[in-house]
């Protein structure tokens, strides 16, 4: 595909990085004509994060999420119980068919003319529907249900979806990295799916483009000793205690940054080398945490007794799914664009579900502490993610590219993780990652084109 | 044997009690239909109603959603 730059002339959208120099325009963030076209090659094709189960257990329970800058309806079913995902936009003239954020219902109905859905989506009445000089015979309600999405998956309690049919399955989507989120999504004894999230979780605008804190805030560990400088000085980032304890023996594991350039996913990763999981160390203040969480640690130490951890998880880093997903040990979070400079950011924050409440209220008041706006670490983030936008919109900001340099050449392909590229902890391999799965789909007629439908595609730029 | 409960669809308060209306009510409708409402989303506008009669006999024993303007009465 190409964009028309009318003031610059026509480029295409490969111009705009220079994988040589290991530079990427900024007009890839600032220019509304391409942030258009993300919405349709990008947020159209790919397998969008909605929420999580543990939001919606019971039957006419929903949430209003988001898939690019349109609203879905995640909805539990009255009679079949099954999740399902629907445009939130009556099929007649297109007002929101729910107001609300979350709560539950029996019915969708437009507050224009009364089209009524139920919770299949089905068109369950209209407004004068039985009217003898209405629809008569011209409303057929079965072709008129709500949009539902082209494929929907409950992922150990996470929930996703895309728009299109032809996208590859959910696992072959995440690749190497499916190991990774299941990790994720295991309570602290191993339990697959054991994981509720807090209610109401944080959400709350950017004004930056979606792509400053969804490719860059994972694995972008230079900027700590600065961007953090004053919440470590107080020691505010070993807040959950007074201070992690030492192990007092070792875990033989390797760290590094990760990036697949195929499926664009990537992160901070660590390898371990040997079965089993780390000891446990305590680093809570309140009373009976330690304990709890000894005593899980345990319990997965048992499970894993044969196993080798996956690559991410307790303690083993955060990752980027591409587009706009971070996920990690206790949270996860993501990027809803609402126009080039203008992006809504939700975390959900996991707790064990059968933990008991002082332990929840702990995870609780951590979360709300690290966090968001007014989380002490994150709030240092936003300084530097709503600033971004501004400076390098201007006509003259615009000809300067960014610099994507850091380790370019010296990242490898490792065998514990096929396809994967392996470079040091402090480079940005896994955001140029990112960009070669970027362009892709900028470039792509369809899911053919794109990996892994198309098994030979090889989308690396650099 | 106490007389069912009338209720007063009409004016502003009607329409408070058309949201309130209890599973259970009776409600005829203006094509002279007759049900049992199963459900009610409180929503001011519909219930889920359980048809006994109705001027289609294929829809007597089915559940539909009736707007509140195809209303006649309700009791209960």
């Amino acid at each position: 595909m190409v964009t028309i730059l009318r003031a610059r002339g026509d480029r295409s959208i490969r111009s705009f990085i220079d994988a040589e120099k290991g530079t990427i325009s900024r007009e890839l963030y600032v220019n509304p004509e391409i942030f258009e076209q993300e919405m349709e090659q990008i947020f159209q094709r790919c397998w969008l994060f909605l929420g999580h189960e543990s939001q919606i257990p019971n039957p006419g329970d929903f949430i209003v999420s988001r898939m690019g800058t349109e609203e879905v309806i995640v909805v539990r079913d009255r009679k079949d119980h099954q999740l399902r995902a629907f445009l939130n936009s009556c099929r007649h003239r297109g007002m929101k068919v729910c107001r609300y954020d979350q709560g539950n219902s029996l019915v969708f109905t437009c507050p224009f003319h009364a089209w009524t859905y139920d919770t299949q989506g089905h068109l369950v009445g209209a407004g004068f529907g039985n009217h003898p000089e209405a629809y008569t015979d011209t409303l057929d309600k079965e072709q008129w249900g709500l949009t539902e999405v082209a494929q929907f998956k409950n992922f150990y309690g996470s929930l996703w979806a895309t728009w299109d049919r032809k996208a590859p399955s959910f696992e072959e989507y995440l690749g190497p990295f499916t190991e990774s989120l299941r990790h994720c999504l295991q309570s602290s004894d191993g339990e697959d799916g054991g994981l509720e999230m807090f209610q109401p979780f944080q959400r709350h605008r950017l004004p930056t483009n979606w792509k400053v804190p969804g490719f860059t805030s994972v694995t972008d560990l230079t900027h700590t000793a600065m961007t953090h400088r004053s919440a470590i000085a107080a020691g505010l980032h070993e807040d959950r205690g007074e201070g992690k304890e030492k192990p007092t023996k070792p875990f033989p594991q390797e760290k590094y940054a990760i990036g697949d350039h195929n499926l664009g996913h990537g992160g901070m990763c660590t390898f371990y080398l040997q079965p089993g999981v780390p000891e446990y160390t305590n680093e809570w203040y309140e009373p009976g945490v330690d304990d709890y969480f000894r005593e899980s640690t345990e319990k997965k130490a048992q499970l894993y007794a044969n196993r080798v951890l996956a690559p991410h998880g307790w303690g083993g880093g955060h990752f980027a799914i591409f587009p706009a997903v971070m996920v990690d040990s206790w949270r996860i979070r993501y990027y809803h664009p609402h126009q080039v400079g203008m992006t809504e950011r939700w975390t959900l924050c996991g707790v064990d579900k059968d933990a008991p409440k002082h332990v929840k209220d702990a995870l609780r008041h951590y979360a709300e502490r690290f966090n968001g706006p007014v989380g002490f670490f994150e709030s240092d983030d936003m300084e530097n993610w709503n600033y971004v936008f501004p400076a390098s919109q201007g006509a003259q900001a615009r000809k300067n590219d960014y610099f994507f340099r850091n380790g370019l050449g010296h990242g490898k392909y490792d065998d514990r993780l096929p396809g994967v590229v392996v470079n040091g902890s402090y480079t940005e391999e896994a955001h140029r990652a990112r960009f070669s799965r970027w362009l892709a789909f900028m470039e792509a007629n369809s899911w053919d084109d794109l990996y892994p439908v198309n098994k030979s595609a090889n989308h690396r730029i650099w | 044997m106490a007389e069912a409960k009338q209720y007063n669809l009409t004016g502003q308060d009607g329409i408070e009690v058309w949201r309130n209306l209890p599973e259970g009510a009776t409600i005829t409708l203006i094509n002279g239909a007759e049900g049992e409402v199963t459900a009610n989303p409180r929503d001011g506008n519909w219930v889920l109603v359980k048809f006994a009669s109705h001027p289609d006999a294929s829809k007597v024993g089915q559940e539909e959603y009736v707007f509140f303007n195809e209303v006649k009465s309700a009791t209960g």
